[in-house]
């Protein structure tokens, strides 16, 4: 069977032109009668400092840059039927640009009556801002106007606000290109939108007072100016932590927690009465603030959206700005106590798949509220690990699940714990390997813990328990 | 009675005394005479069972339980030697019967058995393969009606669910189950593709009423003369399928759900449907369900002569229709939201505008009139019946306006069949006089 040459590359210490490529493989290959690559192609010299104009004026091969989808960002020339009169203004945003900007606003309003969701834009020489805000938090996005396409150009920041709802409506009906132009003397300005085929109003909000639709935040962020950011932190990483420890800490109501999630020297951390989750990173190293849950609704959503953010934080507010996106949030200065440091007196390996299985069918047959589990451990000859799901109200009702278990270290004595179900099944549910590695404390009661090291995290749950 | 219950005894073991349970071998299933019973002799009745269990394949024990589950979140447990059975119904004249044949037979004797259990507490086969087995053991059973015990549901040897049970019937097995309405149901029924009624069912779902709040009375879907058809006032639909030329079928719109879950699970290639005194049955020899006849169909309403015939192509169409409901939806009152729609001749475009926050948004789509004139037409709909029109976008779309509504014609290809007519007729909102102001003003036009 003849290799396929088309997938061997010669390594060579020179660098590979496309005439070098194809004489390369001639020679280790029989592909038949030889080609000349310059009858295929035209490679010609290419002066990196005229790159565009050059793009335009010779062709690569067959492909014209005509037939290459173009992506638009930032502020583009406004489509206008009508030339702009005095004090009018006009821009367009392309309609992926648009639904980027409905996306970000949406992560704080959607929580939120939709009679309160105003949306501030600010206009000014070099960019748009959009603004969305509730109470101690706020998301914006900036759509950069690097060629000058705000028409005309604004040397003092113009402000208007109008209603989130109809700014998703108009971003569903456009297509291309959305042109807003703004219309209208002081007192009785509006924005008439149009796209291909579509047109609409957006009605905007009155300013009697003239505060220019000032939020506290803005204060708040300014306070920031001065201040260091951190270094570039990931999202995924972040988000994954936080939704590790943010279950924990936005839990039900009736459960006895700190209502707190902290992160620090490289650790996020939540603790309730009887669980301790944490996610340490050297990527989370540069941050150091603590917030109430309720904000986590704001910051996992907006980490999704960018791949990145740098974050700053003093004075009670934290900032995370990426390219496009801002968001900001009111941080506390409380601690979290720190969790009890203690070597385990044993490991035990649980096989994770059937393990979760069985966790999976007790929360959809008594509910994640109403389950409590019971771990019963026999020290015996087996080692083996008996779990009992059991619905609160009724614990005749019972999932069992037995696995003769890997014991590393020496527990011992047989123990029965009861474990709370909930925050458990949402913490394991974040880990991956094929075992669990259950630690097992038996001072002061029995205790388990939970760890998992992935990528660049190390995911810790700990789970206290009662001695049967 | 006699001849059964000397069976029972030869084939039963008797034991007597409840304490020697825990000494038995745990598979061996026992049974207890010396008790009474409420529903057998009382000489030769059993009063207790021990260690009944039996073993279904895993995909057969799950399809039953999402059958069950999509009727009630009751269902009975029927219990012989020949057969299991899940069984449930509902207030909405559902009848829904699994059949099982255990690999592992239950040791009752000629006794069946019929326990009432709550669905949930099968809910474990959601979350399991398909290959493998489950085993449903019963390590006591006392047989007066009305007791209750545990029972074990051990799942591909992975798990065990320990779930309680009602008993709520302990009698001789009969020759034939007891086959109340789906026993009407004489003829051989014909064959026909679930899939289909489930796709068709599925088209029409937005037509029928929800409920009878609102005065209407058409809350059903039927199928008949070889169309589905459904409709409320002000809107209605109906499909032509060849596929369905001779099937007589109906049902209400509340129960749409259930039945569409269960043709989801009733075997293609063997599901019969007949139709006796008011009741429908479809089985594919293992899952029956029997169901009442839908109520009120409206006529496809005819609308009064055309005055113009257009076409549009059907991405283009269903393209203007999602930008116009997207100005709607979030609308802080949409109830009596209006679409206008506005034929104009000069630029061969179909507007659709509706009133917003601060003034009108308007969609254009590009069109083609049969006629080479057509005058400039404006008709009004209510949003919530123009919200009803699905359109696909694979073909072109007939549409034909009229002074009192509009019809809306389309040649698809169905899942199973190659061509389907979908006919949609939509009225207007009626005015009390005839006026000529439009919500349209184009600036054109000034």
């Amino acid at each position: 069977m003849a290799k396929n040459a088309s997938t061997e590359i010669i390594a060579s210490d020179e660098e590979n032109t496309g005439s070098s490529l194809f004489e390369s493989a001639q020679e280790t290959e029989n592909l038949g009668p030889r080609l000349d690559p310059n009858d295929l192609f035209d490679f010609q010299p290419i002066d990196s400092d005229d790159l565009d104009s050059h793009v335009e004026t010779s062709s690569f091969g067959q492909l014209s840059t005509d037939l290459i989808p173009q992506a638009l960002s930032g502020v583009q020339p406004p489509e206008l039927i009508n030339s702009l009169g005095e004090s009018e203004i006009a821009f367009a945003l392309h309609e992926a640009e648009l639904h980027q900007i409905i996306a970000t606003l949406d992560v704080l309003f959607r929580h939120i009556p939709s009679q309160v969701r105003r949306c501030r834009l600010t206009i000014d020489s070099e960019k748009l801002v959009w603004h969305a805000n509730h109470g101690n938090a706020f998301a914006e996005y900036i759509s950069y106007d690097t060629h000058q396409n705000i028409s005309p150009k604004q040397e003092v920041p113009q402000i208007v606000a109008f209603d989130f709802a109809d700014l998703v409506a108009a971003a569903a009906a456009t297509k291309g290109l959305g042109t807003f132009r703004i219309a209208g003397h002081e007192s009785e300005k509006s924005i008439e939108f149009t796209s291909e085929g579509f047109s609409r109003p957006l009605a905007l909000a009155k300013d009697p007072h003239n505060r220019k639709f000032a939020y506290p935040t803005d204060k708040r962020v300014t306070l920031l100016n001065d201040v260091k950011s951190s270094g570039f932190v990931p999202s995924d990483a972040l988000h994954s932590a936080l939704t590790f420890v943010g279950k924990l800490a936005a839990g039900h109501p009736n459960e006895q927690r700190f209502e707190l999630v902290e992160v620090k020297k490289g650790t996020c951390r939540s603790i309730s009465a009887e669980h301790a989750a944490a996610a340490t990173s050297i990527l989370f190293q540069s941050l150091d603030f603590s917030f109430r849950p309720h904000h986590l609704r704001l910051v996992l959503p907006a980490l999704k959206l960018s791949p990145g953010y740098h974050f700053t934080c003093a004075k009670n507010f934290c900032v995370a700005r990426s390219d496009h996106r801002v968001f900001g949030f009111e941080t506390v200065e409380a601690l979290l106590p720190e969790a009890p440091q203690a070597n385990a007196d044993g490991v035990v390996l649980l096989p994770r798949h059937p393990f979760m299985r069985c966790l999976s069918a007790a929360a959809r047959t008594f509910g994640e509220e109403n389950t409590l589990i019971e771990i019963d451990y026999e020290n015996l000859e087996t080692k083996k690990l008996n779990l009992r799901c059991f619905e609160r109200e009724k614990p005749q009702r019972s999932m069992l699940f037995d696995a003769v278990c890997a014991v590393e270290g020496k527990i011992k004595s047989s123990f029965k714990s009861k474990l709370g179900f909930k925050h458990l099944f949402h913490s394991l549910r974040q880990f991956e390997a094929s075992n669990l590695e259950m630690e097992v404390f038996e001072r002061k009661g029995i205790g388990v813990r939970f760890t998992e090291k992935q990528a660049e995290i190390e995911y810790t749950f700990l789970c206290a328990g009662d001695k049967q | 009675m006699s001849a059964e219950m000397n069976s029972l005894e030869i084939n039963a073991n008797v034991i007597s005394t409840a304490e020697s349970h825990a000494t038995e071998e745990p598979s061996a299933s026992k049974v207890d005479t010396s008790a009474e019973g409420d529903a057998l002799d009382a000489k030769a009745s059993p009063s207790r069972f021990s260690n009944i269990e039996f073993t279904l394949p895993a995909k057969q024990a799950r399809d039953a339980w999402r059958a069950v589950a999509a009727v009630n979140d009751h269902f009975c447990l029927t219990l012989s030697e020949s057969c299991v059975r899940f069984s449930a119904t509902n207030d909405q004249c559902l009848d829904l019967r699994c059949t099982i044949d255990p690999s592992l037979k239950p040791q009752l004797g000629s006794i069946q058995l019929s326990f009432d259990v709550e669905t949930k507490g099968l809910a474990a086969l959601g979350v399991i393969d398909f290959e493998g087995d489950v085993t449903f053991k019963f390590p006591d059973i006392d047989l007066s009606v009305g007791s209750t015990g545990p029972f074990n549901l051990t799942i591909a040897d992975a798990f065990t669910v320990n779930w309680d049970y009602l008993l709520t019937s302990a009698a001789p097995a009969l020759a034939q189950p007891h086959d109340d309405k789906t026993s009407e149901c004489l003829e051989e029924g014909r064959l026909i593709d679930p899939r289909v009624l489930r796709a068709l069912i599925n088209g029409l779902r937005n037509f029928a009423a929800e409920e009878n709040v609102t005065g209407s009375d058409f809350t059903a879907m039927r199928v008949e003369g070889g169309s589905i058809r459904a409709g409320t006032h002000g809107a209605a639909c109906e499909i032509e399928s060849a596929v369905i030329g001779d099937i007589s079928f109906s049902i209400e719109k509340n129960v749409g759900r259930s039945v569409g879950t269960i043709l989801g699970l009733l075997a293609p290639e063997r599901t019969t449907l007949c139709v006796n005194g008011g009741f429908q049955k479809l089985s594919d020899g293992r899952l029956t369900l029997c169901l009442r006849q839908g109520g009120h169909v409206p006529k496809f309403p005819m609308l009064s002569e055309p005055f113009v015939r257009i076409h549009s192509d059907g991405f283009v169409f269903d393209e203007a229709l999602t930008r116009i409901r997207a100005q709607i939806k979030n609308q802080k009152q949409t109830d009596q939201a209006l679409v206008e729609l506005l034929l104009s001749p000069n630029d061969k475009t179909l507007t659709f505008a509706t009133a917003v926050n601060g003034g009108l948004a308007r969609v254009k789509a590009s069109i083609r009139a049969e006629a080479d004139v057509v005058e400039p037409t404006s008709l009004k709909f209510f949003h919530y019946l123009l919200e009803k029109l699905d359109v696909s976008i694979q073909t072109g779309v007939e549409i034909s306006l009229s002074p009192n509504g509009a019809m809306f014609i389309q040649k698809r290809g169905g899942e199973s069949c190659d061509n389907e007519g979908h006919r949609t007729v939509i009225s207007t909102r009626r005015e009390k006089k005839p006026s000529d102001a439009t919500l349209v003003r184009d600036p054109a036009d000034k």
